[in-house]
C-alpha cells in the first residue's frame, strides 16, 4: 500500500531511499525549470521542451506572442507544483485531496522529462535488460510510474 | 505521432468558426492521469474522459474544448500545467 489512511489524511508509506531519490530527482527539475524561465524555448533541450508545448499549430506569430505571454508563468506553474511536492515527501506527511492533486502533477513532470530523455516509446518492453546503459534512470522512470498511478488511485 | 492539418490563413477563414482544443497521444503520458486531468479541467463524467482519452490513445488526438479563441488558450494553458501535449486549432468541421 502507496499510503495509509490516517484521522487527518493520507500518509505516503514509501521507504526512505525512494523518497530521497524522488526528492532528488525534484530539485535537479526544479533547476532546470528556474533556468528554463529566463530562456526562449528554441535555447531548450528537448526533455524540457516537453513541459513548454507550442500552443498554436504551424502559427510561429501566434506562438511567439503565446509564450511571451504565457512562458514564464508555465514555468512559476510547474516550480510551484514541483515545490509543493518536495514539501509533501518529508516523512511523516499527511496529504489532503489538494495535496494529492500537485503531488501528481509533479511527478507526471518530473516522468515526462525522464521518458523524453530515455526516448521512451509506445512499445516499452516489459523488463529491463541489465545489459542496457540506460537500466537505472529506466528503474527509477517505472517507479515514477507505479507512484503516480498508486496517486492517481487516491484521488479516483 | 499525428502530423497536423495545416491552419488557414486568417483571411480566409469564418470568424465564427469557434477554436477547438485538441489534446495529442504521446508514449509517456498514463492513461489514467489523462482521463483524471480531463474530469479535472472540464468537469468530465469519468465515461466522457475515458472516452477522450481513448481517443487519444487510439486516434492520436482528440478534440476535448471548443470556444473562443481566448477561452481555447486558457484550456491550453491549463493542460499545459498538467503536462498534456494540447493545440488549438478553428473548428474545420
Amino acid at each position: 500500500m502507496t499510503f495509509e489512511p490516517t484521522d487527518a489524511g493520507l500518509r505516503l508509506t514509501i521507504d526512505d531511499h525512494s523518497r530521497g531519490v524522488v526528492i532528488h530527482l525534484l530539485g535537479e527539475l526544479r533547476g532546470e525549470l528556474l533556468q528554463a524561465k529566463s530562456s526562449s524555448v528554441s535555447e531548450l533541450a528537448p526533455h524540457m521542451k516537453r513541459l513548454f508545448p507550442t500552443a498554436y499549430h504551424n502559427d510561429e506569430q501566434r506562438n511567439e506572442e503565446y509564450r511571451r505571454l504565457t512562458h514564464a508563468d508555465l514555468a512559476d506553474s510547474h516550480v510551484s507544483a514541483v515545490d509543493d511536492a518536495i514539501a509533501l515527501l518529508a516523512p511523516q506527511r499527511v496529504f489532503t485531496a489538494g495535496d494529492l492533486e500537485r503531488f501528481v502533477r509533479a511527478i507526471n513532470a518530473m516522468r515526462l522529462v525522464l521518458g523524453t530523455l530515455l526516448d521512451v516509446s509506445e512499445d516499452e518492453p516489459d523488463e529491463v535488460s541489465e545489459d542496457d546503459p540506460t537500466a537505472l534512470q529506466r528503474e527509477v522512470y517505472d517507479y515514477l510510474g507505479w507512484l503516480l498511478h498508486s496517486t492517481l488511485q487516491q484521488l479516483h | 505521432m499525428s502530423t497536423v492539418t495545416d491552419v488557414k490563413p486568417d483571411s480566409t477563414v469564418d470568424l465564427d468558426r469557434p477554436w477547438v482544443v485538441i489534446v495529442w497521444n504521446d508514449p509517456i503520458n498514463l492513461m489514467a492521469y489523462v482521463t483524471w486531468v480531463f474530469q479535472k479541467l472540464f468537469g468530465y463524467s469519468l465515461e466522457k474522459a475515458t472516452e477522450l482519452m481513448m481517443d487519444v490513445h487510439e486516434k492520436g488526438r482528440a478534440a476535448v474544448t471548443s470556444g473562443t479563441r481566448e477561452r481555447a488558450e486558457v484550456d491550453v494553458q491549463r493542460l499545459h500545467e498538467h503536462g498534456l501535449w494540447a493545440t488549438m486549432q478553428r473548428d474545420d468541421a
